[in-house]
């Protein structure tokens, strides 16, 4: 009588150890252990995603803090000279360890203005050459590897370059101009960049619709494709400006670190090397005068540095916010009311 | 040289046999555009077999078929759109009002202003109304303000949108909505006077009502032109086209009246096609 029993339990017995068994490799599904598993994962995906979010917050806020007390200490220091009477429209005196930066202003304005007219024209052309006129192929690579490898020159190289060519060879000698054309040349790759990026960003179906009406690409390209991209263009413009305007190295041995006694801003004669409009004269920016000063150790001369730092940052930041209004006014602009 | 001078001369000798075939048939009028034989190749890829196909006035013409088998290259040949891309080669005739325009003599700008072109995304341009219809009438030398206002007006009238857009036409045309700036597109392209204008899936981005908008437009604007619409949508070649075409493959597979085409197709392939046995 037991035997059979026995047989039945034991029988009962290896299946219960045989279901264990095969549970354990999964082939039973066990909605409470899977349901677990599930949840330690979601768990885990979430803590992974918290983490993230944190490390990212962190690196975002090192940022604005390095900006921030960065603004703030050049602020800090440079506030006091930059608001003083005279400081924006007095010339400076004792080889700029006295007085203001008034010349400089002007100078680093006139450097900009002439560097953009050249610049400009003649990125767009560039860029509306490689975008809508090259065909794929040898020439538009190496123009596009000759665009970046210029983009990536050290300024200062350019420099060197600028004095080499246009100070020396050309015989401009230390000049608005020299520094203008080498500034031109720290300019266009940017420039192009940027244009070409504009344009390119104008959709494919504007290129087509212009071409299916029988107009040709100059038109196209004239009367839509730069109107489209004009926003982008301007941003683009002005925010290198910006760069231009900082710019110290490329200037040292080109347009020279120092500018006349004195300008005479009413002068129209060109030649004349007091004349402020003549661009032979050798000139000085911003940012170079910063490099020239602030190693004359004084305390005074110190103060100017600060404040020269605070007005050049203060004119870099006003680029940057120029360059959005004008680029949203253009879009609004352009596309309409 | 040589080559340009025997594709002018089968032209030539296409249109001739086109001409006798032609003569004991019901037809009155000359077609104004057609093809023959016509291949595309996208450097290696051949995209397009000899296809040869009639469009006349008056007529709208479908062409369907599944995606990537060639209806969309074909329909850029007729206006030679290939031509723009990189890689893309063309042979055969085109006969466009009694000319052979596959050549490279063709001149492409004369050749575009009467040939319109409405394309699947609407894309007008990013000015005001006004401007995007005006625009290219003023680039070929119309510069008289009242003609260019007449033009406008009548342009927009002819696309069915001029009710909807007189009051601001200074306005931009990309604040329309999708079938509004379709239908723009569509006016920007009567502006030019064309006696034949190709639409590329003109509703496949838009609403149900824009799209009952368009057809009813493409009936309107057919008086006198030839209109060769390609579309996705079986149901909507049959509501507006009185011609369908039928392409598989790089092939044109089948083309005939549109009724006979939908209740009486002749091939196997278009048989599978409406039933759906492959899309």
């Amino acid at each position: 009588m037991l035997n059979p029993v026995e047989s039945v339990s034991g029988a009962n017995g290896a299946a219960g150890v045989g279901t264990s068994g095969s549970g354990s490799v999964g082939s039973v599904y066990d909605p409470r252990a899977e349901r677990a598993r599930r949840d330690a994962l979601r768990r885990r995906a979430i803590a992974q995603d918290k983490f993230a979010t944190g490390v990212l917050t962190v690196i975002i806020a090192l940022v604005l803090a390095i900006v921030g007390a960065m603004v703030f200490y050049i602020l800090f220091e440079g506030v006091g000279t930059l608001v003083q009477p005279g400081f924006l429209t007095e010339r400076a005196r004792a080889n700029g360890t006295a007085g203001g930066v008034a010349y400089q202003l002007f100078d680093s304005f006139f450097l900009l203005v002439l560097t953009l007219l050249i610049s400009v024209p003649v990125s767009l052309g560039a860029a509306v050459f490689l975008v809508e006129y090259a065909p794929d192929g040898p020439v538009k690579r190496i123009a596009s590897t000759a665009v970046e490898t210029l983009s990536s020159l050290p300024s200062i190289v350019v420099g060197m370059f600028g004095f080499l060519v246009f100070s020396v060879g050309f015989g401009w000698k230390y000049s608005i101009i020299s520094g203008a054309v080498a500034l031109t040349m720290f300019n266009i790759p940017i420039l192009v960049r940027a244009i070409q990026q504009a344009l390119e960003d104008v959709p494919r179906a504007q290129r087509d619709a212009c071409l299916a009406m029988g107009l040709t690409r100059w038109e196209a390209t004239v009367h839509v494709l730069i109107p489209s991209a004009m926003s982008a263009i301007v941003t683009g413009v002005v925010l290198s400006a910006g760069r231009v305007f900082g710019e110290a190295a490329a200037l040292l041995f080109t347009s020279g670190m120092s500018s006349p006694v004195r300008l005479n801003f009413l002068s129209l004669n060109f030649n004349s090397p007091s004349c402020a409009w003549n661009i032979f004269r050798p000139g000085e920016s911003l940012a170079v005068h910063i490099y020239k000063i602030y190693g004359e150790g004084s305390a005074e001369a110190q103060q100017i540095v600060w404040g020269t730092a605070a007005l050049l940052m203060i004119c870099v930041l006003i680029f940057n916010v120029a360059a959005r209004i004008a680029g949203r006014a253009i879009s609004r602009k352009v596309t309409g009311q | 040289m040589n080559d340009s001078k025997q594709t002018a001369a089968s032209g030539a000798a296409v249109a001739d046999a086109f001409a006798s075939e032609q003569a004991g048939s019901k037809l009155v009028e000359k077609p104004v555009l057609y093809t023959h034989n016509v291949n595309v190749w996208y450097n290696d890829h051949h995209a397009l077999d000899d296809t040869s196909l009639t469009f006349n006035k008056g007529e709208i013409t479908a062409l369907i078929g599944p995606s990537g088998c060639g209806k969309s290259t074909f329909l850029r040949c007729l206006n030679l759109m290939n031509r723009e891309i990189d890689g893309c080669q063309i042979t055969g005739d085109i006969i466009y009002r009694d000319h052979n325009i596959n050549t490279p003599e063709e001149d492409l700008y004369e050749l575009r202003r009467s040939i319109g072109m409405v394309f699947q995304q609407p894309n007008p341009f990013p000015k005001s109304i006004y401007e995007n219809i005006a625009f290219a009438p003023r680039c070929h030398g119309l510069r008289d303000k009242a003609s260019l206002d007449q033009l406008v007006e009548e342009s927009l009238r002819g696309a069915a949108l001029w009710d909807e857009v007189k009051d601001k036409l200074k306005k931009s045309a990309q604040d329309l909505s999708g079938g509004q700036q379709q239908r723009l597109c569509i006016a920007r392209a009567l502006a030019l006077k064309p006696d034949v204008i190709l639409l590329d899936e003109p509703c496949s981005a838009l609403d149900p009502i824009s799209t009952l908008a368009i057809e009813q437009l493409m009936t309107s604007i057919a008086d006198g032109r030839a209109i060769i619409i390609v579309t996705h949508n079986m149901e909507q070649a049959t509501r507006v086209s009185n011609r369908t075409a039928f392409f598989y493959m790089g092939e044109m597979v089948e083309t005939g009246e549109t009724e006979q085409i939908f209740n009486a197709p002749r091939t196997e392939k278009l048989q599978d096609y409406l039933n759906g046995r492959f899309s």
